[in-house]
């Protein structure tokens, strides 16, 4: 068994957020397969930034309120 | 968390310091699920998870309960053990964190047993777990209770709130 | 399984275009040579030419293979290696050519197979696949032993080491998914956005902490200037401001001024829009109040007639001083009649004395002329002779010198000097004339204003004057006359000035109880910002926060628990090879077996191993770094009898680094048990000891190249031992 079908197996069977961990997973491998450790760091990376934009933008709007 | 609700779990706090605050904190938290209709309560001070919740026809909850002033808690291996045991009996784990700032409440986080595990948390991991119903709910019931007992309790901490809990049937376990 | 036959290897890193052959036709193959000799391009280009790219870069999980590590030879255009295997059904041959620098440009692969076919591109590469049944991260575990990985063995740091292990177990993606899990640190984006959040928090309890401090002075404030508590509301302020319209109304009343009403809020965000127009309107019944007209006119009228009474005074004044002024010349020097008679007699005077002067005159000058005509000649003795008539006279020029110094002279002169002294009476009287004149004009100017302060005095008092009229005295009359009037109606305003006071206060009033308002509402804002839209979508985007942190996080971790449950079993399944080929290496007389445990690591998520003797105890504190060289070609060879797969050949790259004399030889023993295996052994060495003992000791044929002489030019000289 592969690296990868191991760890699959192992979030199919953990009790939360299955599909939504194994997308994950399928992510991170094929950001490892097509440029191994800088792909996946800058994949994940690049998964956080919208969320870090719209956080700060909320922050920010809710700042004004003071 | 309303500024008043704030304020007064804060005077408590002044009065009977940070460990105290947190078994009376625990105690108004059972007082809220009891106002919730929970019919099965029982808080712990001692050994074993802090807080039982049943309701008929309903999810039974263990809960772990914590409060903090900062951005972390620690959950020992006594407390994973205490929900892991909990569990065994069909209640499902739950941590239960009040962070003491303006707009925070109550997180109730189920976090799965499998990925329970012992050490130093941010508070706000735990957000991956919430279960937001719930939390909707206790937070009106929560606020109720601090309105009704705060001054009670200011008066006579732990006390008081064992005599309500009784009052209220719920089980309290000191020893 | 396939065994090599041959490579050939041209521009390939060390070799350059001139190209070598290497044949395998020994169980064992052994290259011997100096550093920087090309041993381990042989090893590179058997690797190479059987994976191409995959064992180059960062993908490799080869450190040395990360930033550059160069293909093609600096003297040739392009690099080329052709590998001959024997396989079960025949002679297969791959050759693999590629070009410099990234892109497909002069990439070749081709794969003649044993049937004749020849496939090149994709289908050569899906060939070598098929062939080798090994990834290339297998392949470096169970057949590559490169330098790389005993070094790494031999590294102090326990982190450091353990990563080693896992990669020489052939674990390396585990760990390198983890290392990019971990370098990604969204646990720390997440506790940084966090942190944000809690300042936002501390500068939430902040604002209302000053709000309600400002509250609470304004309340006081309030309740100071006699509000209630009941009025320090919406309703409260509401009913102000109808008090003050109330109040306004009344005011108008009592001045006797139209009042125009302004519309009175409905709502208290209206009351200080209200409390401007109130003010105007205040300002305005004042302004208009036929008490504060006729006062604020009469004291215009008092200001004039001051002004008007100042300048007359002081016209007056000046007048009176330049008529003393004049009167004071004339008594000195009479008027300016006599000043001209006087002027006109002294001018007589001085005719008359120019006149001698001028009758004097002709005779001096005749004089004077004949004693310069005799001068001139005296030299040449015609002083005595006359210059009209020619006649001797002795001593004429002496006697005409005297005549002109005893009398003429002096007469001359005495007039002139009258003449002097008449010319600056002359001029006295010339300035006193003048003088008078001045003092005449000043007169008449001081006269001239003072009857233009009369005429100003008369057109204020309205009538006319005359002479016999006092125009200041008349002014200071009707002063007095205005400032009882004044008085009167002083006394009349007072008490409605206190009425517009009252009516301002409350106006004041009203607008602080707007201020309390407007802070109560700050106040509301600030504590409801939790039921936002904005907040609720904040809430919303920390809970995403925190599900893909917790996500890859539980990720990380399952990686883990799978890195080591598959060490456990690598370990499991070669634990007795490792054992075995450690205790022939090493041969430590304290260790008699060797046990190899896994745990998970808590922080970095990879394994930690340690490594036990037959009693349980701690090896690593104790072991050398020829035992940690051993262990590591134990697990090498360890894992070499793990694998399944069809390649059946080993290549070792320096693998004796730091093994002591008797280690050596025990090695040779053990790669002897490899071949014995069936596998066929390629060793590059530069240890001049370990090269010794494999000529000596290895027991199966062996070919020996010796690579050396190694230049830029022409690559390495190889040449075969006989």
């Amino acid at each position: 068994m592969t690296y990868k079908e191991r760890v699959r197996e192992k979030i199919a069977s953990g009790t939360a957020r299955r599909e939504e961990r194994s997308q994950l997973w399928e992510e991170i491998t094929k950001a490892y397969e097509e440029g191994s450790i800088e792909q996946v760091e800058s994949a994940l990376t690049a998964g956080m930034a919208d969320i870090t934009l719209e956080f700060r933008h909320l922050l920010e709007k809710l700042e004004h309120l003071l | 968390m309303d500024t008043v609700t704030l304020g007064r779990l804060r005077e408590l706090r002044k009065k009977y310091g940070a460990g105290v605050f947190g078994k009376i904190a625990q105690r108004l938290l059972a007082l809220s699920f009891r106002t919730m209709g929970y019919t099965h309560v029982v808080e712990r001070s001692v050994e074993g998870v802090d807080i039982d919740i049943a309701k008929d026809g309903e999810d039974k909850f263990a809960l772990e309960v914590k409060t903090t002033g900062a951005q972390s808690f620690i959950l020992d291996e006594g407390n994973v053990h205490a929900l892991r045991d909990r569990a065994i009996d069909g209640y499902l784990p739950v941590i239960a964190v009040l962070r003491l700032a303006v707009f925070e409440k109550w997180i109730l986080a189920q976090v799965p047993l499998d990925e329970l595990r012992a050490g130093r948390m941010l508070v706000d991991v735990l957000r991956a777990y919430r279960m937001t119903d719930l939390e909707a709910a206790l937070e009106r019931s929560f606020r109720e209770v601090v309105e009704e007992h705060a001054p009670g309790a200011l008066e006579g901490g732990l006390r008081y709130l064992s005599e309500q809990l009784a009052k209220d049937g719920v089980e309290v376990r000191d020893s | 399984m396939f065994n090599l036959k041959s490579v050939r290897i041209e521009g390939f890193r060390g070799f350059s275009r001139n190209g070598a052959l290497f044949e395998f036709s020994t169980p064992a193959v052994l290259l011997y040579g100096d550093q920087h000799q090309g041993k381990s391009s042989v090893l590179n280009a058997l690797e190479w030419c059987l994976y191409g790219d995959e064992c180059l870069g960062a993908k490799s999980g080869i450190r040395e293979r990360v930033g550059g590590w160069e293909v093609v030879n600096r003297q040739a255009s392009s690099a080329s290696v052709q590998v001959v295997v024997e396989t079960d059904s025949g002679l297969v041959t791959v050759t693999r050519t590629g070009g410099r620098g990234k892109g497909k440009k002069g990439r070749q692969t081709e794969v003649a197979l044993a049937d004749g076919r020849v496939v090149r591109g994709d289908e050569a590469e899906r060939e070598i696949a098929r062939m080798t049944r090994l990834s290339f991260k297998d392949f470096a575990t169970a057949v590559y032993q490169h330098q790389e990985s005993i070094r790494a063995v031999l590294v102090q740091l326990p982190k450091d080491r353990n990563e080693a292990i896992d990669r020489l177990l052939g674990l390396g993606d585990y760990r390198n998914v983890l290392d990019g899990i971990a370098r990604a640190k969204l646990g720390g984006i997440q506790k940084e956005l966090e942190t944000e959040y809690k300042k936002f928090q501390a500068r939430v309890e902040q604002a209302l902490a000053v709000r309600r401090s400002d509250l609470e002075e304004k309340k006081q404030a309030a309740l100071a200037k006699g509000l209630k508590g009941s009025q320090l509301s919406s309703k409260g302020a509401l009913e102000l401001t109808r008090e003050i319209a109330r109040a306004l109304e009344a005011f108008a009343l009592d001045l006797g001024v139209a009042h125009t009403p302004s519309a009175l809020p409905s709502r208290w965000e209206e009351i200080a829009t209200f409390a401007v127009v109130a003010e105007r309107e205040l300002d305005r019944l004042w302004t208009q109040a036929p008490d504060v007209a006729e006062q604020s006119q009469l004291n215009q009228r008092r200001i004039e007639a001051e002004r008007i009474k100042l300048e007359y005074d002081r016209a007056s004044k000046e007048r009176a001083q330049s008529r003393s002024g004049l009167r004071a010349f004339e008594t000195e020097h009479g008027k300016r009649q006599s000043i001209a008679e006087s002027i006109v007699q002294v001018q007589s005077e001085v005719d008359a004395a120019r006149e001698e002067v001028r009758s004097l005159a002709p005779r001096a000058e005749l004089v004077k002329e004949g004693m310069a005509l005799l001068r001139a000649v005296d030299d040449r003795g015609l002083a005595d002779v006359c210059p009209l008539c020619g006649r001797r006279v002795p001593n004429l020029l002496r006697h005409l010198e005297k005549e002109w110094t005893d009398r003429l002279e002096a007469q001359v002169r005495a007039l002139n000097s009258a003449v002097e002294e008449l010319q600056v009476k002359k001029t006295e009287l010339e300035r006193l004339a003048q003088e008078h004149s001045e003092l005449l004009r000043v007169v008449r100017e001081a006269e001239a204003a003072l009857a233009k302060g009369s005429q100003k005095a008369a057109k204020f008092l309205e009538r006319t004057l005359t002479e016999a009229d006092d125009p200041s005295a008349l002014l200071t009359k009707q002063i007095q006359k205005v400032d009882a009037r004044l008085k009167q109606i002083e006394s009349a305003l007072s008490e409605k000035r206190g009425k517009l006071g009252a009516i301002s206060e409350s106006i004041s009033r009203a607008g602080l109880v707007v201020e309390i308002l407007k802070l109560e509402n700050k106040v509301r804002l600030i504590e409801k910002i939790a039921d936002t839209k904005e907040y609720n979508l904040l809430e919303y985007v920390r809970d995403e926060l925190a599900r893909v942190v917790n996500d890859v996080d539980v990720i990380g971790t399952l990686v883990g628990h799978c890195l080591a449950e598959e060490a456990r079993e690598r370990v499991s399944t070669a634990g007795r090879a490792i054992d075995n080929h450690f205790g022939k290496i090493c041969q430590n007389p304290a260790v008699t077996s060797l046990c190899i445990e896994v745990e998970q690591g808590t922080r970095s998520g990879g394994n930690s191993y340690s490594f036990c003797d037959q009693e349980g105890r701690e090896l690593s504190p104790v072991l050398s770094l020829g035992d940690l060289n051993s262990l590591a070609l134990s697990i090498f060879l360890g894992m070499v009898t793990v694998y399944s797969h069809p390649i059946g050949f080993v290549l070792m790259d320096d693998p004796s680094q730091s093994l002591g004399t008797d280690q050596k030889r025990r090695l040779v023993e053990v790669i002897e048990a490899v071949c014995d295996s069936g596998r066929q052994v390629v060793l590059a060495t530069m240890d001049a000891e370990f090269q010794g003992f494999l000529r000596e000791y290895l027991g199966k044929a062996k070919s020996v190249y010796q690579i050396s002489g190694w230049t830029a030019e022409s690559g390495p000289s190889v040449s075969v031992e006989a």
